[in-house]
């Protein structure tokens, strides 16, 4: 069964992409699958979700990924409360939340501030659960996002890259 | 039945009061990851919207299809007669 031509070759280059092959940009005898490597991004990504995508050049992509992992962690805190974020009690699903970035390590220390003055509820059972999850979630989605914006593809399909 | 939620739950305080509706969480889960997913991977920022539901569709479908499986697994063992 024969492909969509738009689904493959779409006509208009990517948001930020490098021209087609010919036309200026990547020369020709760049492989397909050569990916850049960009420190700085890959840094960004790490202090901010999305920021890493639009240090690239990269501003709606950027937007979508701030997006999708604020909404993870949001969704997160609001299930489970400020007792989803715990780096003395759930030490390990605290490693994938930091990958968010400052923003978890914030929310601990809020988490820590207000459990000493006793004002955070614990949480137990599933909700902590899914709080937790929906969290880590946020920090693993964000590592992917650090990872792409660290080694971004030097071409993408439209330019003939097949992925 | 807001004020007695109200009572009971302090936003980013305590945990959801949803007991026993654990399972409509998996919406907001499954919509956020597919965005952030095809954020990152997505050819075309003006197809992202429509991938990523797609996506959330297809992802919540097999959590579904796990879950049938799991619980028809469950049942066969319970037929099992007892050992010993």
């Amino acid at each position: 069964m024969p492909e969509d031509p738009a689904q493959t070759e779409p006509v208009t280059a990517p948001e930020g992409g490098h021209k087609a092959d010919g036309q200026a940009g990547v020369p020709d005898e760049i492989p397909w699958n050569t990916r850049g490597f960009r420190p700085v991004a890959g840094v960004a990504a790490l202090l901010l979700p999305g920021l890493g995508h639009a240090v690239l050049g990269l501003p709606k992509r950027g937007r979508m990924i701030a997006i999708g992992v604020f909404g993870l962690f949001l969704t997160g805190l609001l299930i489970g409360g400020l007792d989803a974020v715990d780096s003395k009690d759930d030490r390990w699903w605290f490693i994938a939340q930091a990958l968010t970035g400052p923003t978890a390590f914030g929310v601990d220390w809020l988490h820590q501030w207000l459990r000493a003055e006793g004002s955070v509820i614990q949480g137990l059972g599933r909700m902590n659960e899914i709080g937790m999850l929906s969290c880590a979630l946020a920090g693993l989605m964000n590592g992917i996002a650090a990872i792409d914006a660290c080694f971004p593809p030097i071409r993408r399909r439209s330019e003939g890259a097949k992925l | 039945m807001t004020s007695l939620l109200c009572q009971t739950w302090h936003v980013f305080l305590s945990p959801m009061p949803a007991h026993g509706y654990e399972w409509l969480l998996l919406v907001p889960l499954v919509c956020f990851t597919s965005i952030a997913y095809k954020a990152v991977r997505c050819e075309h920022m003006d197809r992202v919207w429509k991938n990523s539901a797609q996506m959330a569709v297809v992802v919540a479908l097999g959590l579904i299809l796990l879950a049938a499986i799991g619980w028809g697994v469950v049942e066969l063992l319970a037929m099992l007669p007892a050992s010993g």
